[in-house]
């Protein structure tokens, strides 16, 4: 089992963890991998997802041998729980608690002009899902994970309670809104992580959205450089043979050693970006696998660079 | 064939899952359709704005409502095209395209009384599909306009890719749904719509009810003219000259989703033009008796397992791609290698001289 070192990334994390960064970048499997790293430790952990109502399977889920979460904490493995966040439920509870009684809210929820309006009206079903949110960010789980969508979703669900806040100062609905708000916003309980890949692209891509996390207040946990290339050679060693491909006939590096002169630029540009950032900010890199069932072991080859 | 819808389809659309280069491909695309085609455009919705920084545009150079943006005859030197080839870029905001239908729809009081709701300011964020929507608004007035022989559109990342197809039924049952009704009562329904009132408004509050309200009775002038488009997108893709170019890349989550998407396609009876293959690993290039001279046998070891490391990811993709060119027999294949000692023109050059062949 993994045990708890100093070089572990589960000591960087946060009792409220958002993986986010744009497709392909493997967030879904490092998502997996710190969860089942952090319930190893013994943590109570909760990994959680937002529904997707296309109707596909979920990719997450797919990795405990299921095609979908549940709507309520469902144990995969030893500590370690999974959760589909769903808009329908979140609603639902709220109303539960804002009426009181189980009667009157079916009573409500059975009314055809609120129905029609929760499911049709613009927001109501991010609000929904960020309430259902809210009352795991309130449970007794000692870590929670929550693997974000690809897209620009994500600072639509962060920024959700500002926005709302605008058009609902008071109320049962405020008041919620500014509960999850609390717990996101809280630098000490809270980290947003961007996961990302040794290309120059993405590389740009994450630095902006952290950017964006910093302009929103919204606390960042730190990069995930994933996929980083194998890579057998000392520094020395990698300029002295760049220096040889360079003169070489065909004057075009080696494709093999091109990457991990990409890895070692987008290496130098993350922790560049670290170190002009107001906050202390991790940093961990995450090795290629060849085979997808390596991926499971992933948070154990996680190495911190030192900023 | 691809070469052959490059000629003489009007619209190709570049679909797949998130991360596997749709950007690329669509640029690649776009620059080999220029070298036979006099008037080609290539728009995004991606708001990274990579498109433009693909063909060496500086952002800035982006106009407010989003002209299109004609690539400079030293650009399309670089990208192997002659001086007078016409290749322009777009971006598409969502937004642009959605006040330009509330300025069309609505008497000008109206308008600036939707504009200023924040529903209506944060609606691109608060709509599911309406991205999608604008997208299919903005090409369908291109092609009437008839401004360009063909348009490249790299469709916006989703959550599946297949929701860019399911935007316009989406939109078309929010604007459709009663959720009107509860702000709008028609003659008979006046007494449920009087009871819901009473329950939104004490669930949302004063204002948001006021505002919702505002809103949802502005907008109903723009519903008939959504819906009736609505209705048009779904014949988009009867038309002939329009189909689809499926972008995938050779690992084992991304290639569920292309396949995922190529079912999608089929039973929806959407065209698909071909498969492109993306980011594929190719086999190490090292040369062994080159560097034995100048390199270390100790050196010489390491790009040893260096290169067997190379070969073997271009093996995998290699059976990835034959596994999968099996299950889908009859299709067009088109592969894109993994690249990055090119730069961005060269890399575009390359891929659409692959499509000549």
């Amino acid at each position: 089992m993994d045990t708890a070192t100093s070089n572990s990334i589960i000591r960087d994390l946060k009792r409220i963890n958002l993986i986010s960064g744009k497709g392909g970048v493997g967030r879904t499997t490092l998502a997996a991998a710190l969860a089942r790293a952090s319930a190893a430790e013994g943590k109570k952990t909760l990994l959680l997802e937002i529904e997707d109502d296309s109707g596909w399977d979920s990719a997450l889920a797919k990795t405990f041998g299921r095609k979908h979460f549940q709507i309520e904490p469902e144990l995969l493995e030893k500590n370690l729980y999974g959760i589909s966040l769903s808009a329908a439920v979140g609603q639902e509870r709220f109303l539960q608690t804002f009426l009181r009684l189980k009667s009157l809210t079916d009573l409500v929820m059975g009314n055809q002009g609120v129905r029609w309006f929760l499911e049709g009206a613009p927001a109501f079903k991010e609000m929904g899902v960020f309430f259902h949110l809210l009352i795991q960010m309130r449970s007794d789980f000692d870590t929670l994970i929550l693997d974000l969508p690809a897209t620009g979703h994500f600072v639509g669900l962060a920024r959700l309670p500002e926005i709302l806040l605008k058009m609902i100062p008071f109320g049962p609905i405020a008041d919620r809104l500014r509960e999850g708000q609390k717990f996101l916003y809280d630098r000490a309980n809270s980290a947003v992580w961007i996961v990302t890949l040794p290309q120059p692209l993405p590389v740009s891509e994450a630095i902006e959205l952290r950017t964006v996390l910093q302009k929103e207040s919204l606390p960042f946990g730190g990069f995930i450089l994933n996929r980083a290339p194998f890579n057998p050679f000392t520094e020395q060693e990698e300029e002295l043979l760049e220096g040889f491909s360079r003169k070489s006939p065909a004057g075009k590096l080696l494709v093999d050693l091109e990457r991990i002169r990409r890895f070692r630029e987008s290496r130098i540009r993350l922790k560049e970006a670290l170190a002009s950032g107001p906050e202390r900010a991790a940093f961990w890199v995450a090795p290629e696998s060849l085979r997808p069932e390596q991926e499971l072991l992933m948070s154990r080859n996680l190495k911190k660079v030192e900023c | 064939m691809l070469k052959d819808a490059l000629f003489e389809k009007r619209c190709l659309m570049v679909c797949g899952g998130g991360g596997v280069g749709k950007t690329t491909v669509s640029a690649s695309l776009a620059v080999a359709a220029a070298r036979v085609r006099k008037r080609v455009l290539v728009v995004t919705i991606d708001p990274a704005k990579r498109l433009l920084q693909a063909f060496g545009f500086d952002d800035a150079l982006l106009q407010e409502g989003g002209a299109p943006l004609a690539l400079s005859g030293e650009v399309l030197g670089r990208l192997g095209l002659p001086a007078d080839a016409g290749l322009s870029v777009a971006i598409l905001n969502p937004k642009w395209v959605l006040d330009r239908i509330v300025t069309q729809s609505l008497n000008p009081g109206q308008g600036s009384k939707l504009k200023d709701t924040v529903i209506y300011r944060e609606m691109g964020q608060m709509i599911h599909g309406l991205q999608e929507y604008t997208a299919y608004e903005w090409v369908t007035r291109m092609l009437t306009d008839d401004e360009y022989d063909l348009i490249v559109l790299d469709t916006p990342p989703a959550f599946h890719a297949k929701e860019f197809f399911n935007a316009p039924q989406k939109i078309r049952n929010l604007m459709e749904s009663r959720v009107f009704q509860i702000f709008i009562p028609s003659g008979s329904s006046w007494i449920p719509s009087l009871l819901t009132f009473g329950w939104v408004e004490k669930l949302l509050g004063e204002k948001v009810f006021r505002e919702s309200r505002m809103f949802f009775e502005t907008f109903t002038g723009l519903r008939d003219r959504i819906i009736a488009r609505c209705g048009k997108l779904a014949e988009f893709f009867s038309q002939r000259d329009v189909s689809v170019v499926v972008v995938g890349t050779p690992e084992s989550t991304p290639i569920l989703e292309l396949e995922g998407l190529i079912g999608f396609l089929v039973e929806k009876r959407i065209p698909i033009e071909a498969v492109v293959m993306n980011q594929v690993e190719k086999s190490s290039t090292f040369d062994r008796t080159s560097w034995e001279a100048t390199v270390s046998p100790e050196l010489l070891g390491k790009l040893d397992e260096l290169k067997l490391h190379q070969d073997a990811k271009a093996d995998r993709a290699f059976e990835c791609i034959e596994r999968v060119k099996a299950r889908h027999p009859g299709r067009e294949w088109v592969e894109f290698p993994m690249v990055y000692s090119l730069d961005g023109f060269e890399i575009l050059r390359q891929n659409a001289e692959k499509m000549r062949d």
